[in-house]
């Protein structure tokens, strides 16, 4: 138990951070109902899901560079497979994103080490 | 491999027997099988976007383990050798293990049936326990009953059609591996017997027991409610 903590004081940290009160009583509701641990666990989880998807954004922009971007039509696609109601002109959208990303890597001199 | 082990809980697939017994761990999803794993390799685009909107999404993508071993025997073939690592990396795949009795429950009636694809069988396997559609490349083996019984239920669900703007840049390479028919792009899997199987058990040291790193799963109870 004591080694157990020791081990978290050692991987964590505490940080100070302005966030809408909003925000706030949504994690405190979390709470409350059970759905997490604590407001720290929330946030927690909030920042892992935007560090995976960080991630994600980094090694498909490395493939878009390499590779080409996907088309709206491939969006269109991936879109209809995976259920996904996209607004019109959306796919589109997305392609334009992509070719963004992929330019973006290609400015930066590709993927990093 | 990529380290996965800040995944939470629910996106591992779960190990042991009852890993097809458990489908609720998982929101919903879709099944890649090995030509959709092999689509990726071979760089075609409507699988980037597809990986790029399940993680925007949240739509988990489960690979069954052996269309991973088949995808890293045939990624020898492909001038990128890193994409399987990539693709694996990403935060709406996941592995599906195939546990000794699975692997038994699928090999047996493969012996039956000429022609089998047991790699196929576990991606139909994972489709009919949850009720997931497999996204394939190459459904013929599915409709001809080489993956199992032809279910009408199971959705297959091929890629899109040929566009000239979304054509893979990646250029095959020559040399071993690659089938002695052009197009035969299936020529089938390694020959079992070769294969040295020490415990029975699956050890996937990439897919931990979906508890996060120390530290980010609590706070202590440093007195933040």
């Amino acid at each position: 138990m004591t080694r157990a903590y020791d081990r978290r004081m050692r991987t964590t940290e505490r940080v100070t951070v302005t966030v809408p009160r909003e925000l706030v009583q949504h994690a405190r509701l979390a709470v409350e109902s059970g759905r997490a641990e604590s407001v720290s666990a929330y946030v927690t989880e909030a920042m892992e899901r935007a560090a995976r998807r960080d991630r994600d954004a980094t090694v498909l922009a490395d493939i878009y560079a390499r590779s080409g971007p996907p088309t709206a039509r491939d969006y269109a696609w991936a879109a209809s497979t995976l259920g996904v109601q996209l607004a019109e002109g959306e796919a589109d959208e997305l392609a334009r994103r992509a070719v963004l990303l992929a330019a973006t890597r290609h400015a930066d001199g590709g993927a990093p080490a | 491999v990529t380290d996965r082990s800040d995944r939470p809980r629910g996106h591992d697939a779960a190990d042991g027997p009852d890993s097809l017994e458990d489908p609720d761990l998982l929101v919903g999803g879709r099944v890649l099988d090995a030509a959709a794993v092999e689509a990726w390799l071979r760089g075609w685009h409507h699988l980037h976007a597809l990986v790029e909107m399940a993680g925007e999404h949240g739509v988990t993508l489960v690979i069954p383990a052996g269309a991973v071993t088949e995808a890293a025997w045939r990624s020898a073939n492909y001038e990128d050798d890193g994409a399987l690592d990539e693709l694996l990396g990403m935060s709406a795949v996941v592995v599906s293990p195939l546990d000794r009795s699975l692997a038994l429950a699928l090999g047996h009636p493969a012996a039956r049936v000429p022609h089998h694809d047991v790699v196929r069988s576990h991606a139909y396997a994972l489709a009919t326990t949850r009720e997931w559609a497999i996204v394939t490349d190459d459904p013929e083996p599915y409709q001809l009953g080489r993956a199992g019984v032809p279910d009408p239920d199971v959705e297959l669900i091929p890629p899109p059609l040929v566009d000239t703007d979304s054509t893979p840049r990646r250029r095959r390479r020559r040399g071993r591996h690659s089938s002695p028919d052009p197009d035969d792009r299936w020529p089938g899997i390694p020959d079992p017997a070769n294969l040295v199987i020490n415990d029975g058990l699956v050890v996937d040291d990439d897919v931990p027991d979906g508890v996060g790193p120390d530290g980010t799963d609590a706070d202590g109870g440093d007195g933040d409610r």
